[in-house]
């Protein structure tokens, strides 16, 4: 399969093209409609003899119903478990005899499937072949759904026992009520216990539509045949009617503070609010805004005042979740019992002047350095380029996002973020969440 | 492994994972510096990749038992278990400590 010179060449000419791919220029992303209404996005790059693709759909937790969370959590993880003519042995057999890597991801908002496959059209065919199957003729077997929630209610009630679960699951539900924003991802152990193998194939077939789904493909590919993939991997979708329409995230919240004993010796804190959309027009404003106050590891503010000036804690961090809809703006950090309140008054202090007085123009002159230097290493390899392909069709953002982007953080102002904060975040209308309190502690 | 060794059919999907994960390694620009750090280090020297992947294609399914044999022995075994405690009770996990140390 390799000579040992055109290997040497091949690993040489990879170093070379990145780094030249870098420095100059983004991705030429290609774009259509497939004939089955799925939307593609496409990057034709034959550096290496590989073939990266990612099918998603907006089928994540928050398109459960209330009273059925963890439905779409476990229909996405049960497609690659059982299809037409292949049982789960087969689907895994067959792509590892391939080489190939076949994986998922799945969140609040999607779910995906992702293959990596060697180029060469023999090995790529078969892999295609179990990825069609697999997306387009899932079979839920009842047995195998058994199996899956005893391990998936093992996992849940394991993830009670960890501080930092039970933080993550009081904040939610403190920052987004009952919205479905605020469901545990994989489904509350009630709910999963009396999922029935129908509720799977009901979902899948309101949810997984072609006109809904988002193709990616990066590598070495020519255009003809990434419209054959995506046709193949999308035509055979259920088609049925869009499902109802997430409810409006309400952007404004009660302050709260849970105070949750827990015999673990640190406390776990977590604090925030509803953030922002992706669509957000103050979105870079308050990414480039958030990496000073606690989003730039060790040149924020949060790790400067709390961790470097005072030594409180060893990481302490803040970031936005941006959605379709607002998701959570989160800071979080973990410190010793005795040093919790004090550790959190000042994490509010420094918060608060924050959004009172905005960045300084050093503090904003040194991140815009950060991000702008360190853009080329999110769009170096293929694999970052095919998520970034999926975030394109996802949240329709502009074809040119990539190259917009550092012109984009370069043009943020101090106002614009100081005001763009002022607009989001209200420190006084914040949810708070300690796991591990201190002991006898009053509000 | 030992007593029966591997079959072809092992053997040829092993060879076909690295074989694949050789070209996917490529992806990605740290790990090439990395590799080639790494064989420069332990005196291979870069230009010996294409060798370990002739060479790892023509390993046997005897060379593959030969080698379990010789290494996989229990005089070698380390076995590590963790015994979950109670999460309200933690004097339990005081009084038997150190009898979880095997």
């Amino acid at each position: 399969m390799f000579t040992k010179l055109s290997l040497i060449k091949s690993v040489a000419g990879a170093v070379l093209c990145c780094a030249a791919a870098a420095a100059l220029a983004t991705p030429n992303i290609q774009h259509w409609n497939s004939a089955s209404g799925a939307r593609v996005l496409f990057v034709e790059d034959h550096d290496i003899p590989m073939l990266d693709v990612a099918v998603s759909l907006p089928a994540g937790s928050s398109f459960d119903a209330a009273d059925k969370t963890g439905v779409a959590g476990l229909t996405h993880g049960m497609l690659g478990l059982g299809a037409e003519g292949l049982s789960e042995d087969d689907i895994s057999r067959g792509m590892a005899d391939l080489g190939a890597q076949f994986g998922g991801n799945f969140d609040q908002e999607r779910s995906g499937l992702t293959l990596r496959t060697l180029s060469n059209a023999e090995v790529r065919d078969k892999a295609l072949d179990i990825m069609a199957r697999v997306l387009q003729q899932p079979l839920f077997p009842e047995a195998v759904l058994a199996r899956e929630k005893t391990r998936l209610i093992a996992a849940l009630k394991e993830s009670e026992t960890k501080p930092e679960s039970i933080a993550d699951r009081a904040f939610q539900k403190a920052v987004f009520g009952t919205h479905p924003y605020g469901y545990r991802p994989s489904g509350e152990i009630a709910s999963v216990e009396s999922i029935t193998a129908q509720d799977l194939k009901d979902f899948y077939r309101s949810h997984y539509q072609a006109s809904r789904a988002i193709v990616a493909i990066m590598g070495d590919v020519s255009h003809a045949d990434a419209e054959a993939i995506a046709q193949r991997l999308t035509a055979k979708l259920p088609v049925s009617a869009a499902p109802a329409a997430i409810p409006l995230v309400a952007t404004r919240i009660q302050a709260s503070e849970q105070r949750i004993s827990h015999p673990a010796t640190q406390s776990h804190i977590l604090l925030g609010a509803p953030g922002m959309a992706r669509s957000d027009p103050d979105y870079y404003a308050l990414y480039v805004g958030n990496h000073i106050l606690g989003g730039g590891g060790f040149t924020s503010r949060l790790v400067n005042e709390v961790r470097e000036k005072r030594g409180l804690v060893y990481s302490v961090y803040s970031y936005f979740m941006p959605l379709k809809q607002p998701g959570a703006f989160q800071i979080g950090l973990q410190t010793k019992k005795e040093q919790a309140d004090e550790a959190l008054q000042l994490v509010r202090r420094t918060l608060a002047d924050f959004i009172a007085k905005g960045p300084t123009d050093k503090e904003l002159k040194a991140a815009k350095q950060n991000i702008i230097g360190g853009f080329p290493l999110r769009i170096d390899s293929n694999r970052k380029i095919l998520d970034y392909l999926t975030l394109i069709g996802l949240y329709d953002l502009p074809l040119t996002y990539l190259d917009d982007f550092t012109r984009n953080v370069e043009q943020v102002n101090v106002e614009q973020i100081r005001a763009a904060f002022a607009r989001h975040i209200d420190p006084q209308a914040m949810a708070t969440v300690i796991v591990g309190a201190p002991e006898g502690a009053a509000k | 492994m030992v007593k029966d060794g591997v079959s072809e059919d092992e053997l040829k999907l092993v060879k076909a994972q690295v074989m694949a994960a050789e070209v996917y390694k490529r992806d990605s620009v740290f790990y090439q510096a990395m590799q080639i750090g790494q064989l420069e280090s332990t005196g291979l020297g870069h230009r010996a990749i294409p060798v370990m992947l002739e060479k790892l294609q023509a390993v046997t399914a005897e060379q593959v038992q030969q080698v379990a044999r010789e290494f996989l022995q229990d005089d070698n075994l380390t076995v590590a278990v963790l015994d979950p405690q109670p999460l309200s009770d933690k004097s339990k996990h005081q009084g038997k400590g150190t009898s979880h140390v095997h």
